[in-house]
């Protein structure tokens, strides 16, 4: 996601990422990774529940197919770290884009971990959201 | 529950890392591409 902000930076979007742990986790590891957008808290995950963000099962989550991309990820470079202490490892992400006045425009709630949009299509989201 | 396309997404308030508040509103004005992520990292 760090790598593709210019891209949405230079079509004149924002870009916000949201994470279920502990603000004090969160500061900790934002002093370690620097990104270029604001990265907040949702401890209570009341922000995933609005967007439908739900839970996937064990079963999902080490399925052969998640397993593959897990392994491709860091094939390619990607550092998977250990959870926090209390993060739900079997909560869902998800990608959305929101035009100016705050309405919907895309959503891609995740079916699994892996599962995530192409830059592609976030870009186009981006294109439509700006009319 | 799910939110619709072209639905007012509402007014979050979310956690900075220094514990203070952040309503999603306050990044509006413009396209905003939100990505919520599983877990840090």
């Amino acid at each position: 996601m760090q790598r593709h902000y210019e891209d949405f930076r230079l079509r004149g979007a924002g870009a916000l990422a949201v994470t279920p742990s502990r603000p004090e986790a969160l500061k900790v590891f934002l002093a370690e990774s620097a990104y270029p957008f604001p990265v907040v808290a949702d401890p209570t995950r009341a922000a995933y529940r609005a967007f439908g963000l739900g839970r996937t099962s064990w079963w999902r989550l080490f399925s052969p197919g998640v397993l593959w991309r897990y392994l491709r990820l860091m094939w390619r470079g990607t550092k998977l770290r250990r959870a926090e202490e209390g993060e739900d490892l079997l909560q869902l992400g998800g990608d959305f884009v929101l035009d100016g006045d705050g309405r919907l425009v895309f959503a891609h709630p995740s079916r699994e971990p892996t599962d995530r949009p192409g830059l592609d299509r976030l870009l186009g989201a981006v294109e439509q959201a700006r009319g | 529950m799910t939110l619709a396309i072209g639905a007012r997404v509402p007014d979050l308030t979310l956690l900075r890392p220094d514990g203070r508040s952040l309503a999603l509103s306050s990044l509006l004005g413009r396209p905003l591409v939100v990505i919520f992520l599983r877990h840090l990292g």
